[in-house]
């Protein structure tokens, strides 16, 4: 059946049970008001049908009244219930509860006392309750109470499977709303900081007579300590003038950072040349022998190579393309920040193509440091030598954990590069 | 697929014990570099301190490479523990020393069952002995203990002696059973803290300021 039909089935549903609480107008209310209800009931015994009624035993209000008070107890405890149920309902059909009419009680006594024991008020009070209740009755009535559940428990089962599938379906349609959120959060991020850059550019552009000044200043200095600290102080100056600037008045606490790092962004590129290769061509033609000698490297180098003799299990995912392509990237970034971003990606790169391509092996240094040696061989970025003393003079009392640990590995592959030789 | 859990694929541990906005900022971090020759088991033993758990049965990690942790020590001091794994491998020996400098602890492994791994335990102590920083806190550590049974090559007192004999922690540990894992880290970070409580803010202890002044020379 359709799940149109088994909806309908239920639609139907209320109307019944409306006429049962019409018949029993309590039922809905909460337990005190039943009990002051049910006291003058007793005393006055003709105004209503009788409380407990041997007679119609499953149509009196205590049987529907014991069975609604069991069934929220019943669904309020532990999930281990639903196995307790299972072990207890077979021995309802067949001689069970005729042999210990007791049964339905003592696994209640037992919630109870898991409930005493893990303080649960709410739960101790329903259950004090649900036992009184059960009490009223004897063997035959527990045999009846408790199949009249069971039959309630199994004409629902359509309607429980239903619902199961509806949350399949609402969670599968959460998980896609998230996803949507978060490309939109993300379009957001995008354009708040492209403003962002916006804002930084317009106040740089008042800055300018100062930032020349900071450029010759710097393109004056010779020794490496004294550019770090000049940068620094000029960072600082920017970031205090941009505190004082009235467009900034109103930005939080993520602008003002994101501002930072594209006002640094500018500085070092306005400035990289001279701080990338500070001693001019004698750096550049440095780092132009180095790539030589990568490229000759590169002729020769494989993953079996005597100098890295990766397994064989991660060779699959040669040539790791991936990681090629971010480190390939470093030059791109200007700020000493991003590259080491740039290589933090590449590592991180690397080390989920090895943890794809063993699912019980964790990969760790051993197997990391032979693949960024052929990653860098292969992708050989320019200028590797100038981008790492770049960072370390401009970056290198900055960072730390994670980052530094990658950037160490970076620079001892690079190191370990050095001293290759073209043999195969 | 194991990456599709963790896409920004960062290796380290889960954030254990919030080590950052830890109890009145007085958590310190120590970098602790794991040598030892390549196959001893380094890296199992950092994942089955920082996780509990052991890669046999497949649990997905993007990498052991580099991990953290923090644990407490007596005097409410907690231990934040940078953990570097480093290439075992012989042909990359001459790059360990960019590793170990300024590291405040390092525990050096070797396999019970092999005698070359025990060897080059003891190349590393004196390695380190000699060349990285003076305060350094070294354990040394028999990994695979959970096979002394079957193939057993170094005794237990052979360990334990070269440990004495350089003022080591020693212990014999299997990161297939968890055996005595914890107990390295816990006592590395004791001694450390107990190092370090008498000459409180000593620097000696921070791996970032002393990274800071020796590693311009490393660049070319």
């Amino acid at each position: 059946e359709s799940s149109e039909d088994i909806l309908e089935k239920y639609r139907t549903k209320p109307a019944v049970s409306a006429v049962v609480s019409q018949e029993v107008p309590l039922t809905n209310i909460d337990v005190t008001a039943m009990k002051e209800k049910r006291m003058s009931v007793k005393d006055e015994d003709i105004h209503g049908p009788p409380l407990y009624d041997p007679e119609n035993l499953e149509t009196c209000f205590a049987f529907t009244d014991t069975k609604r008070k069991l069934r929220i107890v019943l669904s309020n405890t532990d999930i281990q219930l639903g196995y307790n149920l299972l072990e207890f309902s077979p021995q309802v059909g067949q001689e069970g509860v005729k042999k210990d009419p007791a049964e339905i009680y003592k696994m209640l006594r037992g919630q109870l006392a898991e409930a005493l024991n893990l303080q649960d008020k709410d739960l101790i009070a329903q259950l004090h309750e649900a036992i009184r209740c059960v009490r009223l009755f004897d063997g035959e009535g527990c045999r009846k109470l408790v199949r009249s559940l069971q039959e309630d428990y199994q004409s629902r089962a359509a309607y429980v499977s239903y619902l199961i599938r509806c949350r399949q379906g609402l969670l599968g349609t959460h998980s896609h709303l998230q996803r949507l959120l978060s490309r939109i959060k993300r379009d957001k991020e995008v354009c708040g900081n492209h403003m962002t850059r916006i804002c930084v550019k317009l106040f740089i552009e008042k800055k300018e007579s100062s930032v020349v000044r900071f450029m010759s200043d710097f393109n004056k200095l010779t020794v490496s300590d004294e550019k770090t600290d000049h940068v620094e102080q000029f960072l600082q100056y920017l970031y205090q003038a941009m505190n004082q600037d009235p467009v900034w008045q109103a930005a939080n606490e993520c602008q003002i950072e994101d501002a930072q790092l594209a006002i640094e962004r500018y500085i070092m590129s306005r400035i990289y040349t001279h701080a990338m290769f500070p001693n001019g061509d004698g750096d550049i033609m440095r780092d132009q022998l180095f790539q030589e000698h990568i490229k000759k490297l590169s002729n020769v180098i494989t993953p079996s190579h005597k100098d890295l003799r990766i397994p064989r299990m991660y060779q699959f995912e040669c040539p790791w393309t991936a990681a090629q392509k971010e480190i390939y990237m470093i030059n791109a970034y200007k700020t000493p920040k991003d590259k080491v971003k740039c290589v933090f990606r590449c590592a991180t790169t690397i080390m989920n193509l090895l943890s794809m391509a063993n699912e019980k092996a964790v990969p760790a240094a051993d197997d990391f440091i032979p693949v960024i040696i052929f990653v860098i061989i292969k992708a050989n970025p320019p200028c590797l030598l100038s981008t790492i003393q770049y960072i370390q003079s401009f970056y290198g009392n900055r960072i730390g954990g994670e980052e530094q640990y990658w950037w160490i590995q970076f620079c001892s592959a690079v190191e370990f590069i050095k001293n290759m030789d073209y043999n195969e | 697929m194991s990456s599709a859990k963790r896409p920004n694929g960062r290796a380290s541990g889960p954030p254990v014990g919030g080590a950052r906005n830890g109890p009145e900022g007085k958590s310190k971090q120590i970098k602790l570099v794991l040598l030892g020759e390549s196959g001893v088991g380094k890296s199992s033993i950092a994942l089955r301190f920082v996780r509990g758990e052991f890669n046999e049965n497949g649990e997905a990690t993007i990498g052991a490479a580099y991990l953290t942790k923090t644990i407490n020590v007596q005097n409410s001091t907690a231990i934040k523990f940078d953990i570097w794994d480093t290439a075992g491998q012989e042909r990359y020996h001459s790059l360990a020393p960019m590793y170990y400098r300024g590291a405040p602890a390092a525990v050096v492994v070797y396999d019970i069952t092999s005698q070359t791994s025990f060897s080059r335990a003891q190349a590393w102590v004196k390695e380190l002995t000699q060349q990285a920083n003076s305060q350094i806190v070294i354990a040394l550590v028999g990994n695979k203990a959970d096979m002394a049974s079957e193939g057993r090559v170094i005794p237990t007192e052979d360990g334990k002696e070269f440990a004495s004999n350089n003022g080591l922690m020693f212990t014999e540990v299997s990161a297939k059973t968890g055996m005595n894992v914890d107990d390295v880290f816990t006592n590395l970070a004791a001694k450390i803290a107990a190092q370090s409580s008498p000459e409180s803010n000593s620097t000696t202890v921070r791996p970032t300021n002393v990274e800071r002044t020796e590693k311009g020379g490393c660049a070319c």
